[in-house]
């Protein structure tokens, strides 16, 4: 008896235990010079030890130090170590924003951005690889077009999720920002599971968590807005509504009305979210957009009233749910209706768009480190235009010969996709994937395969090479049987690309450092023809190089973007490989948020864009109707000036009495430059000038926003 | 019930007794790092049902994210996390609660984050204050969370004060639970924390008698001892410094 306790002073014992008290095998344990490894049963045994520090590790956990007394059974119980000890495979490389350490803008900055307007895509917009080819907020990614962007909310895919939408997008989105939880953008080599889509994807998603009272009223000089969420039985409800109207703005500056009809944009969305029962939950989602405006324009040779009016209404239907421990699934359905009317005196066109979009998708955790994805997803619209338009578009009075029309046309789509996923080994990871697609228009399938390699060089710095194939439909206007060519082919491209990504501590601040470089090989680019209208015997090509700089601290969070992109295509009316509307080289964006003192934030921003190319005339000749006709230089041999901007914001977040306020001021182009949107000639075209852009002059906007 | 059946007695209430609650279960805020890495050990191998023990083992890892979030952010915030997800599956009052103190380690990790969770948690602590009047531990942790948020946003410590009060009377009026793995901490931890609030607020007198009535309580505790003491000891050297001094040196 007294040689076994004698025994048991000069031995440390105990056991090692993994997540769940499960025991840990092959554990070290050490002691000094003393040194063993745990049993099946996670159990060990140091003799000769009379106690002191003990070090108890594991490959994939993190290491503990424990103080042990010799007689005195030691239990570790070891945690798995961080998120980044682990390769986390994704694909490509994408920003996130949401509230979470992981994201790279958080909500709250996409709110202060100066000049973002508290517009999501217009923060988007600030990230590199987004050129500034324009003020809109519109995606022009990597030298790709916006609609070359697949935009989803909660699962559904938007066709058209701007305020006045025009070919290219809109000025701001019509998603309201204080909905929104988290944002997905993956500027290149996203996942199989995103089809009928060119260069980049956003992805949106107003679903939350827990279920929170609150209510925000947001009052700004253009615009009002109101949004609450309301726990409804188990569930949630959240309701936004907003209004804007640019004639407050012009009246506040004074400034004659541009419009016979403000150009009013007004936006409600619904999003109601009930459990199920388990893991499932079951969600609604809603959002009408509607746009009109009535302005003087003159179209070649009459001058009249111009009116437009869009309305736009999204519905669509989400379940998620798990089956058994390693079973995620998500259906979504879907409805969407697109009304535009537009006139011209008595020109003009009504345009009725109906879509129906359907999605299944489950997720398998098929076992440690392995997971497997697919899906289905299926979409169909309908079109269907009527109007009537001169035949010789340089001829637009009331009295011109021209045609009428009334027909409707359709175009699918119908796909599938599966991706795996495998930690190949603690650092290494691999993303399989591919993708089928059938189209209704133009009838062909297409087959797609994409793989992203990821390398977890420590802790928090990955590199990640990957490459893949995308396709995606023309748009509508141009596979339009009567007014375009429905025998165009699918459009293509290859994406190749290589990123880095680090996030390190340095004081009281995180770094975020991203490099990014990639190549993207397009075909079957629409090309205008005057005979067929389009033929799909377009090409380009884009390269380039992201930088993302990010400081996170409190009291001061700043970062910088710059991207430098190298773009040619063969494209509409680009008739050889070339500069296009979308070759931007350089863009840069600059943001530094500070806190003066608790509840008050300064926050500046600068972006910088070379300038957007052009077409210059180079001189004119008489035309028999006694105008003239211009003679076009290279087809965007030109640029505009380069673009430069800068804005101030001043934030004052107060409580009283259970109402925060958030008062803020934001001076937009604060340096008062007369930034170019395009250039104008006089009719003989010896005069060149410019038309300037959107926020070209030093803009004044005040706001509070209640929210209780 | 058959005589015979009576000799089977003893093993069926054998079976049926659950084993006893670990050491330091009513005493997790004020175990050191060892004692709180060696209890979460010894919950992990219990065989009491998960139901049973998953407060302590939240409590356990909320104290442990707490320690150990400045040497290791990535494993405490993983921690942490995962301490939410089980605490969000819980309804009653102290497991609220819980939650709502671990949304405020969460804003430490997050502070860009702070203007959704800070509500959140403040509508736990309310929810379950609503629940659970009586329960000292909810006062206390609603009133570390109005400690630790600034001024200008509804906390501080003039606005802590009353919570803290009221859970130092709840924790002397609350009797010791029948379940032995019921929440019973509080009554040293919630003195402590009055400490501490006092000292900031300038009253440091009063910050010493609740001080030393925590010590009084539990000699060991390393909170009251190793941090709240310093400062407390700070406000009073601070406030001797202060006070008027006697013009003819006769005091």
């Amino acid at each position: 008896m007294l040689s076994a306790l004698l025994l048991a002073a000069l031995e440390i014992r105990g056991a090692v235990l993994g997540p769940g008290g499960t025991p840990l095998a092959g554990a070290t344990v050490q002691a000094g010079a003393a040194r063993t490894t745990t049993d099946a049963k996670g159990a060990f045994l140091l003799p000769g030890t009379t106690g002191g520090r003990v070090r108890i590790s594991a490959p994939g956990f993190s290491a503990q130090e424990r103080e042990a007394v010799a007689g005195e059974a030691l239990l570790v119980l070891l945690e798995p170590e961080g998120r980044g000890a682990v390769v986390e495979v994704t694909e490509g490389s994408g920003y996130s924003s949401q509230d979470g350490t992981s994201s790279t803008l958080s909500r709250l900055e996409v709110y202060t951005t100066p000049g973002a307007a508290a517009d999501t895509f217009q923060a988007v917009k600030g990230l590199p690889g987004v050129s500034n080819a324009s003020e809109g907020a519109e995606l022009f990614v990597r030298g790709g077009k916006p609609d070359e962007v697949g935009i989803y909310l909660n699962g559904g895919r938007l066709a058209r999720p701007f305020h006045h939408p025009n070919t290219q997008g809109g000025i701001f989105a019509a998603v309201d920002t204080a909905l929104v939880t988290k944002v997905d953008f993956i500027p290149g080599g996203f996942s199989a599971r995103y089809g009928d889509a060119l260069s980049a994807v956003l992805d949106i998603s107003t679903e939350v968590a827990e279920p929170v009272r609150s209510t925000q009223v947001m009052l700004l000089i253009p615009s009002q807005g109101a949004s609450l969420d309301r726990p409804l039985g188990p569930g949630l409800l959240r309701a936004s509504v907003r209004r804007s109207d640019p004639v407050l703005l012009d009246k506040w500056y004074g400034l004659a009305p541009t419009f016979e009809e403000s150009p009013l944009s007004t936006d409600a969305q619904l999003n109601w979210q009930m459990p199920l029962g388990g893991a499932a939950r079951l969600s609604a989602t809603l959002l009408g957009i509607r746009d009109h405006l009535a302005t003087t324009v003159t179209l070649a040779n009459l001058q009249d009233t111009y009116r437009n009016r869009n309305d736009s209404l999204v519905g669509s239907l989400q379940a998620t749910g798990t089956t058994g421990e390693s079973f995620v699934w998500q259906l979504v359905a879907g409805h969407s209706r697109f009304h535009q009317d537009w006139s011209f005196n008595r020109w003009g066109i009504r345009t009725r768009e109906a879509t129906t979009f359907l999605r299944a998708e489950g997720t398998w955790m098929a076992g440690p480190g392995h997971t497997l994805e697919g899906g289905l997803d299926r979409d169909h619209t309908q079109r269907d235009p009527k109007g009537a338009v001169p035949f010789d578009l340089a001829n637009w009075n009331p009295a011109a010969a021209g045609r009428t029309f009334a027909y409707a046309f359709d175009a699918g789509r119908t796909g599938a996709y599966l991706t795996w996923r495998a930690v190949l080994a603690p650092r290494v990871g691999l993303s399989l994937g591919g993708r089928v697609d059938r189209y209704g228009l133009p009838r062909e399938s297409t087959g797609d395969l994409r793989a992203t390699l990821s390398f977890l060089l420590r802790e928090c710095s990955t590199l990640r090479l990957a490459a893949g194939t995308f396709h995606q439909a023309p748009p509508l206007d141009q596979l339009d049987p009567h007014s375009g060519n429905p025998d165009l082919r699918l459009l293509g491209a290859t994406h190749w690309l290589a990123a880095w990504d680090s996030t390190f501590k340095a004081g009281a601040a995180t770094w975020n450092l991203r490099v990014e470089a990639y190549r993207k090989d397009y075909r079957h680019l629409v090309v205008e023809d005057p005979i067929l209208r389009y033929v799909s015997t377009g090409r380009g090509e884009a390269r380039g190089l992201d930088l993302l700089v990010k400081r996170s601290a409190p009291g001061w969070r700043a970062w910088l973007g710059y991207g430098w992109l190298d773009t040619r295509r063969r494209e509409g009316r680009q008739a050889a490989l070339g500069p296009v509307p979308t070759s931007v080289p350089h863009n840069l964006t600059a943001v530094s948020i500070h806190t003066l003192r608790p509840g008050l934030e300064l926050a500046a921003s600068f972006r910088y864009a070379t300038g957007a190319p052009a077409t210059a005339v180079l001189g004119a000749t008489p035309n028999p109707g006694g105008g003239w006709d211009p003679v076009e230089g290279p087809r965007f041999g030109d640029r505009l000036p380069a673009y430069a901007r800068g804005d101030l914001r001043l934030t004052r977040i107060r409580s009283f009495r259970g109402v925060r306020t958030v008062l803020f001021a934001e001076v937009m182009n604060v340096l008062n430059r007369h930034n170019a949107a395009r250039y104008t000639y006089t009719p003989d075209f010896a005069t060149r000038g410019v038309e300037e852009s959107y926020f070209s002059r030093r803009i004044l906007v005040a706001g509070v926003n209640l929210a209780w | 019930m058959r005589p015979s059946a009576l000799f089977l007695l003893p093993a069926f209430v054998l079976a049926a007794q659950e084993p006893a609650p670990p050491a330091g279960l009513e005493r997790i805020a004020r175990l050191d790092l060892d004692g709180l890495r060696q209890l979460q050990a010894v919950l992990a191998l219990s065989t009491v049902p998960a139901e049973r023990k998953a407060y302590g083992e939240a409590q356990v890892a909320y104290q442990l994210v707490a320690m150990t979030r400045a040497k290791d952010p990535k494993a405490a915030e993983a921690m942490l996390d995962r301490t939410l997800k089980v605490l969000q599956a819980r309804r009653d009052p102290e497991s609220l609660a819980l939650r709502g103190a671990c949304l405020g380690l969460k804003i430490g990790f997050q502070p860009g984050a702070a203007m959704s969770l800070a509500p959140e948690a403040e509508g736990l602590f309310r929810e379950a204050r609503s629940l659970a009047p009586a329960s000292p531990r909810i006062a206390l942790q609603h009133a570390v969370h109005v400690l630790h948020t600034p001024e200008f946003f509804g906390g501080g410590a003039a606005r802590a004060l009353p919570l803290l009060e009221a859970a130092v009377r709840a924790a002397q009026a609350e009797a010791a639970p029948k379940d032995p793995w019921a929440p019973a901490w509080g009554r040293a931890e919630a003195l402590a924390w009055l400490a501490l609030a006092q000292a900031e607020a300038g009253r440091a007198p009063a910050a010493r008698a609740s001080v030393e009535a925590a010590l009084a309580l539990d000699p060991a505790y390393a909170f009251a001892r190793g941090v709240v003491k310093p400062k407390v000891d700070a406000a009073l050297a601070k406030s001797t410094a202060q006070a008027p001094k006697d013009p003819d040196g006769s005091r």
